[in-house]
């Protein structure tokens, strides 16, 4: 059985959610961007299961393979708006495509 | 020995993310969101979530991951042909950042204590179990090795292991029925989001109207910051030539030239 | 804990050593098998009737130049084959291969080799991108739009026959077709036998599917660029691949370890299905060379082969003990099967044309999806109305 406190686990979230934050706020490719915000998720899908095996609830685990699912959902449309974006602009660098109208 | 592992592989996970956040090339920062994922799902596995560890490499890593690297391919293909941008703040800001607000969260997060809302219950006996015993077990019991030994109807042979998927499926699909169907709903319009963002042309005006209205929205802005004023028949024509470009593709434009001889 | 770890070592050097050594006679065989369909002899000089081409062939591979493409980024380019041959080798791991040898019986044993089998498209993708040439580029991207498209049908073939099955582990599955094979327990799971085939034929990137790989239209997609043992890695994975599947179709579908007639595969009867099983391997040997041989040399090769099968059936007959006799006996069963899975895909691959992409994806998602979408409902209807026995 594993043994973890309940810190550990929010420690361990928290400072993948941080990461990623960060790097979303840091970078300015596009793609990237949402690569930071899929660390995101995830360090929120850790959270629920870690709390999920420490209050033995099967809530946790329910909530995280919904939060995978919309997950995709959400990154399959961000690519598509990535998509359409780079055929527009030729670019996906969000410090270029600041103009609002081209 | 368990908790060994666990700790090796948040160390992973903690690392990949962070160079998926820094590295230069896209590709490999996807390639390090793929090693955290798998260290994340290993994760899980020691968290009696061996359902979500599955799913996790299936669908995150093995799905989504690739549909990112497709992008990052159809955007950025080849080696050599990114812009180089400069990062919009400096680089010690991060670290700095998760350096001022560690002990802050730190010092609020220790005094965390929480129990579970029940016992943790392991069946008593290792006789037959009841499947309705096994469905008021929390994940943690679900997944314990004595309830493993248990043989729910002993005369089906293919009952022999009571393990996290089966209860996961059977709550999924009794209790959590309603979140599982919007959900599924929500798929579908993301699908047909994606199909719509996907499609090369919009408007339902033809290239003659969306001309006119072009020249017609120059002459008016012209008249506020002046601008070249162009005529439906050049703005037809540039839009012809950015078609043009469109079709061959971004990049079409520029030659690159060998450095071989042909 | 040590010895824990030391009898799964033993396990895996018993399973993925023959498995290595069978890849490389899988070559042999594909291109001898080739040759008779195509009324030619295979490779015939190296060896007797070629039998050494193989170690040939790898000798001339590993003494290859190692050739990394300049511009080329080092690390994905050598991850990339890594990750093809490693995923493929992980899958046998909890393949039951004979009664009461799993290397690693997990409970959710099929959607391990599903997750592992998704992972294995990355080799596929980072491998075109990383040569940073075009042809490799569009080739890895066929190749990896097909094989994620083809991964839908497959789950879901698998996925039906798991609903009346009722288990998700590799080894429960085994004990409950212990009533019989899953195609004899209800004929619908021909369907899903059918469904599962054409999809596993195209995620291995075999023909009639493997327009990513095909020489003439892309060179050779997304391996173009590597050399030598990075290329072995590639071509091992695939083979690997080829078996994995098969392996994979005899444990859910048709029966795993088990024999036809209930009650033959273990105890005193193995010797019965063991001589019988030798015989049919036999004929099927002679069958296959007699195509190509004829007037006085067709006695020598029959000689040859019957003693080829004589040797299985001293061997079968050897393991007179209790536990050995049974795990021989049901380990010949489910190899017996994965080969005949294996000349399957070997005298299709020879037979038919090969599809254009947009034909490839038409079959997919028109075709196999509707079709695997209906297998799943039948299947659960069946299973919930009772009409399994």
């Amino acid at each position: 059985m594993l043994e973890v406190t309940p810190f550990q686990i929010v420690i361990l979230s928290g400072l993948m959610f941080f990461i990623g934050l960060v790097g979303f706020i840091r970078r300015s490719n596009l793609i990237v961007m949402l690569i930071a915000l899929e660390l995101m998720f995830n360090a929120v899908n850790l959270n629920f299961v870690g709390f999920s095996y420490l209050l033995d609830d099967w809530n946790g685990q329910m909530f995280t393979i919904f939060i995978i699912s919309i997950a995709a959902c959400e990154a399959v449309i961000g690519l598509g708006i990535i998509i359409a974006l780079y055929r527009h602009a030729a670019n996906v660098e969000v410090d270029e495509v600041s103009l609002l109208r081209w | 020995m368990v908790n060994i592992l666990f700790w090796v592989f948040a160390v992973i996970a903690i690392a990949g993310s962070v160079l998926a956040t820094t590295l230069r090339q896209p590709v490999h920062c996807a390639l390090s969101l793929v090693t955290t994922l798998f260290a994340l799902s290993v994760m899980y596995l020691l968290l009696s979530a061996e359902f979500l560890f599955a799913v996790q490499i299936f669908i995150y890593a093995g799905g989504i991951m690739v549909l990112y690297l497709f992008v990052i391919f159809l955007v950025e293909p080849l080696r050599g042909q990114e812009i180089a941008t400069e990062p919009r703040m400096h680089r010690l800001v991060g670290p700095a950042v998760v350096l001022v607000f560690s002990p802050v969260l730190i010092y609020a997060l220790s005094g965390i204590k929480i129990a579970p809302r029940h016992e943790v219950k392991a069946p008593q006996s290792v006789a037959p179990i009841k499947l309705e015993e096994v469905l008021q077990l929390g994940p943690r019991g679900a997944s314990d090795p004595a309830v493993r030994k248990a043989i729910v109807g002993a005369n089906d042979p293919s009952f022999r292991d009571i393990g996290n998927t089966k209860v996961f499926g059977l709550k999924l699909f009794t209790k959590y029925l309603f979140p599982f169907e919007i959900v599924s709903v929500v798929l579908l319009v993301a699908m047909l989001g994606a199909i719509v963002l996907g499609r090369k042309r919009f408007s339902s005006y033809s290239e003659e109207e969306e001309a006119q209205m072009l020249a017609e929205a120059h002459y008016h802005t012209s008249r506020i910051a002046p601008f070249s004023g162009e005529t439906a028949a050049e703005i037809l024509a540039e839009l012809r030539s950015d078609d043009e470009r469109q079709h061959k593709g971004p990049g079409s434009d520029f030659k690159v030239v060998p450095d071989y001889e042909e | 804990m040590i010895e824990l770890l030391v009898s799964v070592l033993i396990q895996s050097v018993i399973v993925v050593l023959p498995v290595l050594l069978g890849v490389a006679y899988l070559t042999w065989l594909e291109r001898k098998v080739a040759g008779f369909i195509q009324v030619r002899l295979g490779p015939q000089h190296v060896g007797y009737r070629g039998l050494l081409q193989p170690i040939a062939d790898g000798i001339k591979l590993i003494l290859k130049e190692n050739v990394t493409p300049l511009s080329a980024d080092r690390a994905v380019f050598n991850i990339a084959p890594l990750l093809a041959a490693l995923t493929a080798l992980s899958v046998l791991a909890v393949i039951p291969w004979a009664s009461g040898f799993v290397i690693a019986d997990v409970n959710i044993g099929i959607l391990y080799i599903l997750s592992i089998a998704s992972i294995g498209v990355y080799g596929i993708v980072l491998g075109g991108w990383a040569s940073n040439s075009k042809y490799a580029m569009f080739g890895s991207l066929r190749s990896a739009a097909q094989n994620i498209s083809y991964e839908i049908p497959l789950g879901m073939a698998i996925a039906g026959a798991v609903i009346y099955l009722g288990t998700l582990s590799l080894g429960g599955m085994v004990d409950a077709q212990a009533r019989g094979w899953l195609i004899f327990q209800n004929p619908l799971h021909l369907l899903g036998l059918s469904i599962y085939a054409i999809a596993a034929t195209a995620e291995t990137n075999r023909l009639p599917f493997d327009l990513p790989e095909a020489e003439a239209e892309l060179v050779a997609g997304f391996h173009t660029e590597y050399s030598s043992m990075k290329f072995a890695l590639f071509f091992m994975g695939e083979y690997v691949n080829m078996i994995v599947v098969s392996a994979i179709a005899a444990t859910v579908f048709l029966g795993g370890w088990r024999s036809p007639i209930a009650g033959l595969d273990g105890g005193g009867w193995a010797t019965v299905c063991g001589v019988a099983g030798g015989i049919v391997w036999v004929l099927i040997s002679v069958w296959l060379l007699r195509m190509a041989f004829a007037g006085k040399r067709f006695v020598k090769s029959v000689l040859f082969f019957v003693g080829i099968g004589s040797l299985l059936i001293v061997l079968e007959l050897l393991g007179v003990k209790q536990g050995l006799i049974f795990g021989l006996g049901s380990a010949y069963w489910m190899l017996l099967k994965v080969f005949v899975a294996l000349l399957i895909l070997m005298w299709v691959r020879w037979t038919y044309p090969r599809y254009r992409y947009d034909q490839l994806m038409h079959i997919c998602w028109r075709i196999l999806l509707p079709l695997s979408l209906f297998y799943i409902f039948a299947s659960g209807a069946i299973r919930f109305l009772g009409v399994s026995t």
